[in-house]
């Protein structure tokens, strides 16, 4: 039997919620899952080689839809993944703070750790979110933007 | 109307503007020569929607679209 089906629990949000990385796991558990994997992005305090004293994130309107469709779509190439949630913070972050967390339970490990890297790193491509970080010297600039 | 996110946002100064233009490649060009240098670069790597959708044709026309969104280059996660 597969469960590479459109009925694998997935819950994915863009808000300015405080995640909670624990929550994000135990939503994942299953009796049938061997494994649960999660990630989670931290706002750090420095970035190439800068100190960073304060972040914060911006999401276009659509960002929580297209969050939702990247989660999906990259699921088609995850057979063996049972649940996923992923959750994505907006706005003012400290330093140390959960910025993004996917958790992925599937029966085994190797299925969950395959399928939270590629969901991390299609969300981050794909989804629209933008990143403002300010530098100790006052400087600031988008990420990834001249 | 036009809305700037991000870095678009803070080169045009303004979140929204009524913008003139027959196309893509129109709208483009007079977004930078009405918000320079900065802004000319931020274009140069932004992706535009059209009404939600995505563009890529410069010669699309605006005739039938209500709202254009810039988009600079994604930086979540």
């Amino acid at each position: 039997m597969t469960t590479h089906d459109i009925r694998v629990p997935v819950a994915s949000s863009v808000s300015f919620e405080v995640i909670d990385p624990v929550r994000a796991l135990r939503f994942v558990e299953r009796a049938a899952a061997g494994a649960g994997v999660l990630f989670v992005g931290v706002v750090r305090d420095h970035d190439h080689g800068r100190p960073v004293t304060s972040l914060e994130y911006l999401a276009h309107p659509s960002a929580g839809d297209v969050l939702a469709a990247t989660v999906r779509q990259t699921l088609l190439g995850h057979p063996g993944v049972l649940a996923v949630q992923a959750q994505h913070r907006t706005g003012p972050l400290r330093i140390g703070e959960p910025a993004f967390v996917v958790a992925v339970a599937s029966a085994h490990r190797g299925a969950a750790f395959a399928a939270c890297e590629d969901i991390v790193e299609q969300a981050k491509a794909s989804v629209p979110i933008w990143k403002r970080q300010v530098f100790t010297d006052g400087t600031e600039e988008w990420v990834n933007c001249p | 109307m036009v809305r700037y996110f991000a870095a678009a946002r803070a080169a045009a100064g303004v979140a929204t503007e009524q913008v003139a233009a027959a196309t893509v490649e129109d709208l483009v060009r007079t977004i930078c020569e009405a918000h320079g240098a900065r802004m000319t670069s931020v274009m140069a790597v932004a992706s535009l929607l059209l009404d939600g959708r995505v563009v890529h044709e410069p010669t699309r026309s605006l005739l039938d679209v209500d709202c254009v969104d810039v988009l600079p280059p994604f930086a979540g996660g």
